[in-house]
């Protein structure tokens, strides 16, 4: 029933109606970060101490004291899946149901309480950000390690229904940490240093705990404006990233899975650290971007073999390289396309096309030992998920967007000539979404 | 020092030695299933896993999670295969029951020709013999039975325990017996009593629980299967032999209730708590299902004196399972139950049979059983259930005799 009432919900958001797409002069470009930075104030209904104004979302202004911005994202998906797949098939189902405030207090300090509606884990991005400084600002709460660019970018925001599977499998998403951050050199470089509970929720599933205290570092910059490549190219954004940690012992390996949730490779056990590295590329020419990562995740196994003698460590890498096209010609910012002429207001919206290819595989480096399956192999049978991704992106208006993505994933099992794969299968998601 | 050099050994000596050599080596065939299960000798199996693991599962007994190991029986291994916790009553966190599937992590790795067996703990029997000495019976009798023998089992070179190496009743055990196994193979898994009664027309009211498929699990076809129950509890008595016999092997039923009777077993097809411990087997291409005994320690529990018609007809009509108590009501069948209680009684008379197998495997697993370090009785336990066993065996036959003779 209430899947029914949201997707309702959702239908008049895509029908929502012209007249409250009043044009902000104000509003400056759409969110940039995907960690949920509160955006500039923009649009005004009254005067005084006490405003409320609508520029993208309701917004409660006392004066420069306080900032209340109002925000709802409503996803839903239909999905035609292939045989065997474990998710829901054939049916709409409400993906994502996210209620926040964000906003500013007290001038210097910003923050987001974001909540999801059901039951487990609830609470999303949760924290408070002081940035009297804008070359060192703190932030702390429940956020977003600083790893990945997709990671990074809000779900509302992405170029394709789902996050590359490598992003999905191997980043780590949010956590309770502290982390120093900030832009310098005219914003040309970024970083972000913080320290973590955990290693992400990513990294925690069923009886897996993930590993402990994590260390995460974030290096971001756009090196070719140093050269004599300036313009459209000195625009690529370039970011390395690292987290470690200290992994418990046992079957707390990460786990690969499908887009789907068929799980190929299995926890193993490990002992020892766990680092991650990655490196992420995000360029954007006019109508154009491209977008690539790749991800690296070593874990230590100590004493993990059958005759308790360490075993090389477990590896789980991958990689993607995507890229868009807005048909009609809008450029496009950190969290999508605007389109200049909207849905009846005189124009179709903004239309995209996607493309994404990607690999995630995991094994381990024993070459003298034979490949096998068990959790304590030393030589651990390589397992890759290969995937193209084909995308359709309509943005309506500011608020809605529809996603229809083709998929086709393969599994390969073994290397040289004993590897042997599934078929390759194909699945259709369409996606309908209003954030505001 | 005398030479002993080849060089000075007469040429007809030398062909000998030669010919003795070579005769040895052809002899040499590598072991096979029957050499496990040759119950003439204690064996020895050597599992070889990471010691956490060993903890761990002893620790998570309850959990049918499986854990790398080697597995060494006489001088073979059989790499990474995979173990894990089993049983139901006799789970055990100190002396854990192990199924032991070689093909788990390796696939299509089978050992000896096997692709599992069972290591029974014998936490419930204090002499580890009722399974061993009723499975001899049952194979004597002719009923399809697990093969058995008893093993001392070592992990990381750490003496655990004496075990009973059970054969599992699989597709290989199927084709041993019935000539084929592309049939429908149910385990029978209690969770509340049952007595075959008919509980309406939706199979999920008997498979996957009780009726755990165990071949074609993903098309595990239980319609047959609630036809059967149908027919058990709604065809007219005149009809009833007619009506069962393309759908249930009523003798198999009868025959492997006669000697779980005698067996003085009160866990089995007849339990105290409904059915319990048994497989059930539909033939292909036919609908016919037949029965496989399994798990038989709590056999010889009900003493001597353990009636003829324990659970038959000293029951409520409702506790009475509905297959036996129609098939009780058909004289023919009624005979054949009495006839295969006095053919168990003969068996294990003659030549003292019964009391034999017991002397011959106690005085095999003796020592082992006394140094089972983690068994949840004492040695004193053990030494009387071996006592309480031989006097069933002396005594069993004439009670069981002398109640048929009054029943007919």
């Amino acid at each position: 029933m209430r899947t029914r009432i949201a997707a309702g919900v959702m239908v008049c958001a895509l029908a929502s109606p012209a007249a409250a797409q009043q044009p902000d002069p104000a509003a400056g470009p759409p969110d940039t970060a995907g960690a949920g930075a509160p955006q500039s104030a923009a649009g005004r209904s009254g005067e005084g101490l006490v405003r409320l104004a609508f520029p993208d979302r309701p917004s409660l202004r006392i004066g420069t004291m306080l900032r209340v911005d109002v925000r709802l994202r409503l996803q839903g998906d239909l999905r035609r899946l292939p045989p065997g797949e474990a998710d829901e098939d054939g049916s709409f189902e409400m993906t994502r149901r996210r209620f926040s405030f964000q906003g500013t207090f007290l001038r210097h300090f910003e923050y987001e309480v974001e909540r999801e509606f059901r039951r487990r884990n609830p609470w999303r991005d949760n924290f408070v950000n002081f940035g009297y400084f804008d070359d060192f600002q703190i932030q702390a709460g429940k956020f977003k390690l600083p790893f990945s660019l997709e990671r990074l970018t809000g779900s509302t925001d992405l170029d394709f229904v789902h996050r590359a599977n490598v992003v999905d499998t191997l980043a780590p998403a949010r956590d309770i940490g502290v982390t120093l951050h900030g832009r310098f050199q005219q914003r040309a470089i970024g970083y972000d240093v913080g320290v973590f509970r955990n290693d992400g929720e990513n990294a925690r599933f069923g009886l897996n705990p993930g590993a402990g205290r994590t260390f995460a570092a974030r290096l971001a910059g756009r090196p070719l404006r140093l050269t004599p490549l300036s313009g459209a190219a000195g625009e690529m954004e370039v970011a390395i990233s690292v987290t470690a940690a200290r992994l418990p012992d046992g079957l707390n390996s990460l786990r690969g899975r499908t887009t789907f949730g068929q799980v190929f490779f299995s926890p193993v056990y490990v002992n020892g650290h766990r680092v991650r590295l990655g490196l992420d590329v995000d360029w954007r020419p006019g109508p154009f971007s491209i977008k690539g990562e790749l991800i690296r995740v070593s874990d230590e196994r100590l004493n993990q073999g059958l005759f308790d003698e360490d075993l090389p460590p477990v590896i789980a890498q991958g990689w993607y390289l995507s890229g868009t096209w807005a048909l009609t010609g809008e450029s496009k910012f950190d969290s999508g396309i605007e389109p200049r002429r909207p849905l009846f207001r005189g124009g179709i919206g903004a239309v995209e096309l996607a493309a994404r290819y990607e690999r995630l595989g995991f094994g381990s480096v024993a070459a003298t030992e034979p490949e096998e399956t068990h959790p304590r192999a030393a030589n651990l049978l390589e397992t890759n998920n290969r995937g193209w991704t084909f995308g359709l992106n309509w943005y309506l208006n500011r608020w809605t967007k529809i996603q229809m993505n083709l998929i086709r994933e393969s599994l390969v099992a073994g290397t040289g000539r004993a590897a042997a794969g599934q078929p390759a299968a194909w699945s259709r998601v369409l996606r309908l979404q209003f954030a505001m | 020092m005398r030479s002993l050099g080849f060089g000075r050994c007469h040429p007809a000596g030398a062909a000998f030695l030669v010919l003795c050599v070579a005769t040895a080596a052809g002899a040499q065939t590598p072991p096979t299933a029957d050499d496990l299960f040759d119950d003439g000798v204690l064996h020895e199996i050597r599992l070889t896993m990471n010691p956490r693991d060993w903890e761990s599962l002893k620790a998570n007994f309850q959990l049918n999670d499986y854990y790398p190991a080697h597995f060494t029986w006489n001088g073979l291994t059989a790499r990474t295969i995979g173990i894990r916790s089993r049983g139901l009553g006799s789970r055990s966190g100190t002396k854990p029951g192990l199924r032991i599937d070689f093909d788990y992590y390796t696939k299509n790795q089978t050992f000896v020709g096997l692709t599992s067996v069972v290591l029974r703990n014998n936490t419930q029997d204090a002499s580890s013999l009722h399974e061993r000495i009723s499975m001899r019976l049952f194979a004597r009798m002719g009923v399809p039975a697990s093969r058995t023998a008893h093993t001392r089992l070592f992990v990381n070179d750490q003496y655990v325990g004496l075990y009973l190496i059970v054969e599992s009743v699989d597709k290989r055990f199927l084709l041993r017996h019935f000539k084929e196994s592309d049939g429908h193979l149910y385990k029978f898994e209690w969770s509340s009593e049952y007595f075959f009664e008919y509980k309406g027309s939706d199979p999920a009211g008997y498979s996957p629980k009780p009726f755990q498929p165990e071949t074609h699990e993903k098309d595990p076809d239980p319609k047959p299967l609630v036809d059967m129950i149908a027919a058990i509890n709604q065809s007219r008595d005149t009809d009833f032999v007619t009506a069962m016999a393309p759908l249930v092997d009523l003798r198999a039923f009868v025959t492997q209730a006669a000697i779980e009777n005698f067996l003085a077993d009160y866990d089995g097809l007849l339990g105290y708590a409904g059915m319990n411990n048994f497989y059930l087997y539909r033939l292909q291409p036919s609908r016919l299902s037949t029965f496989i005994p399994w798990d038989k320690s709590e056999a010889f529990k009900s003493g001597v004196t353990h009636s003829i018609w324990s659970n038959i007809f000293d029951v409520p009509e409702w506790r009475r399972n509905r297959l036996m108590d129609r098939a009780m009501n058909d004289p023919d069948f009624r005979n054949r139950y009495l006839d295969t209680l006095v053919a168990c009684a003969r068996i294990a008379s003659t030549d003292s049979w019964l009391e034999q197998e017991i002397r011959r495997a106690y005085a095999q697993i003796r020592q082992a059983a006394l140094d089972d370090p983690l068994k949840p009785f004492s040695n004193e336990d053990f030494e009387q259930e071996v006592q309480t066993m031989l006097e069933f065996a002396r005594a069993r036959p004439a009670f069981v005799l002398e109640d048929v003779r009054r029943s007919r």
